[in-house]
C-alpha cells in the first residue's frame, strides 16, 4: 500500500454513515429552515426598511441606518439594553447557586424525595409566558416578607442608582426567578448522581469534613454542568416573556416608524449582547482552574524548576571537572618538566 | 438486516413528513402570493371599482350613487375580534341578501390580534375587510386599508350615522382618504352611584352635566365622616379634558385633525392631580389607603358602595353593574355621559375597520364591512340575534356584544334599547326577562327610578371622539417614546400628581414630539401608498 493513501471506509461502514446521515436529516432540515434561514433573512431585513403591503413585501435597502438609529434616535432600546445586561448580570448567579442548592438537598436520602423534585419542577410546567404575567401582575413575583423598599433605599446610598435599581429588581422578582430554576435543578441531579460515592468515602477515611468534600469534590465535579446551566439560564431569561426588550422588539415591529427592519436590527444587537453575556460567563467559568489543577501545575512546575537545577549543577560539576583535569594535567606537565 | 430496513423505512418516514409539513406550508402563500399579485396588478381599490362600475351602472337605478354589486358568484373574508356567534348570524343575513357572495368569518382574540393580521398579510392571505385593534400605525405604515372615498363619499346612508364621524372626519387619519371607519361603538360611561348621593342626602348631578357640574359632583360626593370618595378611574379624566372643554377638539392631547393643543391637556392633567392629592379620587388599589378604607387592600372602589362615580367602559355595566352581586350589596349604579364640549362632543370606544388595499372586489368588500358595522340592514339582523332568547338562553348575545348602533336610524335605537334597558318611554315588549336570574329585566319600581338616566344617557351618547391610538397616527409612538419617558422614569402624569410639578411646563416638549411622531407616521404611510400607487395627502 502506498504511502499516505487514504483507506476507503467498506460498503458496509459506508451504508451504516448513510444511516446515520438519514437519521440527523430531518435536524438538519429543520434547523436550516427554522434557524439558519430565518436569522439569514431576519439579517437581510435589519438592511432594509420593510412594508408589508398586502400586495407583497417590499424592501427598501437602507444599510446600516437601522442600526445608527438605534443609537441615536431610541433611547428606551439603549436603556433597556442597560437594565437588561445588569439584572442578567446579577439574576444568572442567584439562579445557579439556588439550583445547585437545592439540587444538593434533593439529592439527600430523604423521605418522599420524588414529590420534592415533582414540587421543585412544576413551575416549568405550570408557569408559562401568561402565567408569569398573571402573577407579576398579581405582583405575587416577590417575597411578600422582603421589604424591597428599604433595600432600595440602603442601595441607592452607596451605590450607583441604574446598580442598585438592578440589585432590586432582583429582589422584586425573587419568586419568579427561583420558579425558573426546575430545569437547572434537573441538570445539577443528574450531574451530582454521577459523582463515585467512594471519592467522599475516601475524603471522610482521610479526616474530610462535608465543606471540604464540596468545595474539593463535588464543585469541580458538576463544574461543566454549571456553565451549561450558566448558558441555558442566560438564554431563557433573555427570550422569555416577561423580558422588556422582547415586548420593545415586538411592539417597534408594529409602529409606524419602526417595522420589519428596524425591529430586525434592534433582535440582531440584542443576540449581540446576549452572546457576549454568555461568552463573559463561559471564560470566567471555564479559565478558572480548581484546586487541584492549580496544585498540580504548581508541583510540575516546581518539578522542571528542580530538574534545570540538578541539571545546571550536573553542567557545572562536570565543566569544574573538565576544568579541574586540565588543571591537574597542566599540573603534572609542569612537574615533570621541572624534573626533567 | 430487519432492523436496518425498519430504521431506514422509520428514517425515511421521518424525512417525508417533514418535508410534506414544509411543502403544505409553503405551497398554500404560494398560491395566494398569485393572487395578490393579480391584485397588485389591478392596481389600487378604486382602479378595481371602476371596472365594476362599468357593469353595474347600467343595471341598478337606485337612489344611490354607489355602484352596483356584482351578480358573480365571490367570496370575501371578514377577520375581527367581535363576537363570533354575533358575526356569524349577521353574516349570515348578509349572504341571505346576496346569495352569490359567499362571506368567510375568521374570528381572532384581542391577544396579538393585529399581528395576527400582519402575519396573515405576510403570506398571501389578506382578508377583503378588517377590524383593526386600536393602534393604527401599523396598518397604515403597510398601506393595509384600501382607499373608500368614492364609496363612503356616494353612499347616501352615511350622512345618518353618528354625527362625529364625519365632522371629525374619523378614519382620513388626516389624510385625504377615508381609510377606515369605526365600526363598533361602545360610548363611554361615567357611573354614578344613586345610592350614595341619597346617603348623603344630595341630589344627584343632571344628566346634561357641565365639565365644572361634574367635577363639583365628585368634590359633594367625598365625604370623610361617611367615608365615601367621588371618583375613581378606568378611564382617565386627562383623556377625557381636551374632548370635553376644547372647542373643536376631536381627540386626545388636544388634537385638532392635524396638530396637537396640549394646553387643554395640560390643565386636565393639573385638575386630575390635584382631586387625586385632595382626597376626591378613591385610594389606588394594593395600598395601605385601600386597607384602611375597605378592609381589603385589594377591593376595587366601586366595589364598595361607598364610591360616587366610577369613570369606565360601557361594557362594566352589563358585566359588573347589572349583576345580582353588585345590587344586592345595594350599589344603584346609573350612566352619564362625559359631559358634552361646545361641539357636542362626548367621549367613546371606537373600534375601526377598513377595506384591504388589495381585495379584488372593493364594492363588495365595503357593503359587507358596512353591514357588519354602520349600516341599517346589518344592525337589523343584529337585533334579531338579540332577541333571539331561545338559542342563547345561557347567555344573550347582547350580553354578549354590547356595541350601541352607529346609525342613527330611530328605529333601530328604539330596538336596541328593548334589548338593553326597556324603559317605560320605549318598552315595546312586554315580557323581557334577565335570563341570568329569571327576574323581569327592568322592574317597574327600577323604571321609575332609572329609566330617565338611561334614556338621557343614549340620547346624549350619539357624538362620540375616540381614543388617539386609533385615529391620530404616530400617537403608539409618542406615548411610548415621549409622552411616559419625559423628564425621568415616573411620566409626565406622576411627576405632577406625585412632584408637584406644573403640567403647563411640559406643554411646548410635548406639542413638539407629538406633533414630530404624527409627521414621521404620516410620512412612512405616504411612502407605503406610494408603493401601491396611492397618493395620499395630508
Amino acid at each position: 500500500m502506498k504511502k499516505g493513501r487514504k483507506i476507503k471506509p467498506g460498503r458496509l461502514e459506508q451504508r451504516e454513515n448513510m444511516i446515520g446521515y438519514l437519521f440527523i436529516l430531518p435536524w438538519l432540515i429543520g434547523i436550516v429552515l427554522l434557524v439558519l434561514w430565518p436569522m439569514i433573512q431576519s439579517f437581510q431585513y435589519s438592511l432594509n426598511r420593510i412594508k408589508l403591503l398586502p400586495q407583497g413585501m417590499a424592501m427598501l435597502y437602507v444599510g446600516t441606518e437601522n442600526y445608527s438609529q438605534i443609537f441615536l434616535t431610541d433611547p428606551d432600546f439603549i436603556m433597556g439594553l442597560e437594565t437588561y445586561l445588569l439584572e442578567t448580570l446579577i439574576a444568572v448567579p442567584v439562579i445557579v447557586s439556588f439550583s445547585l442548592i437545592i439540587a444538593m438537598l434533593l439529592n439527600q436520602k430523604i423521605s418522599c424525595r420524588g414529590i420534592f423534585r415533582m414540587i421543585f419542577f412544576l413551575p416549568i410546567i405550570i408557569a408559562s409566558g401568561p402565567v408569569m404575567q398573571q402573577l407579576a401582575d398579581q405582583e405575587a413575583a416577590s417575597i411578600p416578607m422582603m421589604n424591597v423598599t428599604m433595600i432600595e433605599q440602603l442601595l441607592d446610598e452607596y451605590l450607583p442608582h441604574v446598580l442598585a435599581a438592578s440589585i432590586t429588581s432582583v429582589f422584586s422578582n425573587m419568586i419568579t426567578l427561583l420558579w425558573y430554576s426546575g430545569v437547572q435543578i434537573l441538570i445539577f441531579l443528574a450531574a451530582l448522581q454521577k459523582i463515585d460515592t467512594s471519592l467522599y468515602e475516601a475524603a471522610k477515611i482521610d479526616g474530610g469534613s462535608k465543606w471540604e468534600c464540596f468545595w474539593k469534590i463535588t464543585l469541580p465535579t458538576v463544574k461543566p454542568m454549571i456553565l451549561l446551566n450558566v448558558v441555558y439560564t442566560v438564554i431563557f431569561m433573555s427570550n422569555n416573556e416577561q423580558n422588556s426588550l422582547i415586548v420593545l422588539i415586538y411592539d417597534t415591529m408594529l409602529s409606524a416608524t419602526g417595522g420589519y427592519g428596524y425591529a430586525s436590527a434592534m433582535a440582531w444587537l440584542y443576540s449581540v449582547i446576549e452572546s457576549a453575556i454568555v461568552i463573559f460567563f463561559a471564560v470566567l467559568i471555564m479559565g478558572r482552574k480548581d484546586v487541584y489543577e492549580r496544585r498540580a501545575k504548581k508541583y510540575r512546575r516546581e518539578l522542571k524548576k528542580e530538574k534545570r537545577l540538578e541539571k545546571k549543577i550536573r553542567k557545572r560539576g562536570e565543566r569544574n571537572e573538565r576544568k579541574y583535569a586540565k588543571h591537574k594535567q597542566k599540573q603534572e606537565q609542569r612537574q615533570s618538566e621541572k624534573s626533567a | 438486516m430487519k432492523k436496518k430496513i425498519v430504521s431506514i423505512l422509520m428514517a425515511a418516514a421521518l424525512v417525508a413528513g417533514t418535508l410534506s409539513g414544509c411543502g403544505g406550508q409553503k405551497s398554500q402563500p404560494a398560491a395566494d402570493n398569485s393572487s395578490s399579485t393579480g391584485d397588485a396588478a389591478s392596481g389600487d381599490a378604486s382602479t378595481g371599482e371602476a371596472a365594476s362600475t362599468g357593469d353595474a351602472s347600467t343595471g341598478d337605478a337606485s337612489a344611490s350613487a354607489l355602484p352596483a354589486m356584482t351578480t358573480d358568484d365571490i367570496t370575501l373574508t371578514y377577520m375581527h375580534f367581535d363576537n363570533e356567534q354575533l358575526v356569524n348570524k349577521v353574516a349570515e343575513a348578509f349572504m341571505a341578501k346576496y346569495p352569490n357572495i359567499k362571506v368567510e368569518t375568521q374570528a381572532f382574540t384581542t391577544d396579538a390580534y393585529n399581528d395576527t393580521l400582519l402575519n396573515l398579510v405576510q403570506s398571501g392571505q389578506t382578508p377583503d375587510c378588517f377590524m383593526i385593534l386600536g393602534n393604527c400605525d401599523f396598518a397604515l405604515s403597510n398601506a393595509l386599508l384600501g382607499d373608500m372615498t368614492p364609496y363612503w363619499e356616494a353612499d347616501p346612508e352615511n350622512q345618518n350615522i353618528l354625527p362625529s364621524i364625519n365632522s371629525a372626519k374619523l378614519g382620513y387619519y388626516g389624510t385625504d382618504k377615508k381609510l377606515a371607519t369605526p365600526i363598533k361603538f361602545f360610548p363611554d360611561a361615567i357611573y354614578c352611584d344613586l345610592n350614595v348621593f341619597e346617603t348623603l342626602n344630595i341630589d344627584a348631578p343632571p344628566t346634561n352635566w357641565t365639565w365644572d357640574e361634574m367635577i363639583d359632583s365628585f368634590k359633594a360626593a367625598t365625604n370623610t365622616d361617611a367615608g365615601t370618595y367621588g371618583f375613581n378611574q378606568f378611564h382617565s379624566l386627562v383623556t377625557y379634558y381636551p374632548i370635553c372643554n376644547g372647542n373643536n377638539l376631536i381627540g386626545e392631547f388636544g388634537w385638532d385633525g392635524s396638530s396637537f393643543h396640549m394646553d387643554q391637556w395640560a390643565a386636565g392633567v393639573n385638575q386630575w392631580a390635584e382631586l387625586v392629592n385632595g382626597n376626591y379620587h378613591a385610594p389606588y388599589g394594593d395600598t395601605d389607603e385601600n386597607e384602611a378604607w375597605t378592609g381589603d387592600r385589594t377591593m376595587w372602589a366601586a366595589y364598595t358602595g361607598k364610591l360616587g362615580f366610577q369613570l369606565d367602559a360601557w361594557w362594566t355595566y352589563l358585566n359588573l353593574f347589572d349583576t345580582p352581586d353588585y345590587r344586592n350589596r345595594g350599589m344603584e349604579w346609573v350612566p352619564y355621559t362625559t359631559p358634552a364640549s361646545q361641539s357636542g362632543y362626548v367621549f367613546g370606544v371606537l373600534d375601526f375597520g377598513g377595506i384591504s388595499s388589495s381585495t379584488q372586489h372593493p364594492r363588495e368588500a365595503y357593503e359587507l364591512l358596512k353591514w357588519m358595522g354602520w349600516g341599517v340592514e346589518g344592525w337589523q339582523a343584529k337585533l334579531d340575534a338579540y332577541q333571539d332568547v331561545e338559542t342563547y338562553a345561557d347567555n344573550p348575545l347582547y350580553r354578549q356584544a354590547m356595541p350601541c348602533p352607529i346609525t342613527m336610524d330611530a328605529a333601530i335605537w328604539e330596538e336596541f334599547q328593548q334589548s338593553f334597558y326597556p324603559t317605560e318611554a320605549s318598552r315595546k315588549y312586554e315580557s323581557v326577562y334577565d335570563p341570568v336570574n329569571g327576574e323581569a329585566l327592568v322592574t317597574a319600581d327600577e323604571d321609575t327610578k332609572y329609566g330617565k338616566y338611561f334614556d338621557d344617557f343614549f340620547a346624549n351618547c350619539k357624538n362620540p371622539i375616540p381614543f388617539g391610538d386609533c385615529q391620530i397616527p404616530g400617537f403608539t409612538d409618542f406615548l411610548d417614546t415621549s409622552y411616559r419617558a419625559v423628564g425621568d422614569s415616573l411620566g409626565v402624569e406622576d411627576q405632577v400628581r406625585l412632584e408637584g410639578k406644573n403640567a403647563n411646563d411640559f406643554v411646548a416638549e410635548l406639542q413638539q414630539k407629538g406633533n414630530d411622531a404624527n409627521k414621521a407616521a404620516l410620512e412612512a404611510a405616504k411612502e407605503a401608498y406610494a408603493m401601491i400607487g396611492i397618493e395620499l395627502n395630508y
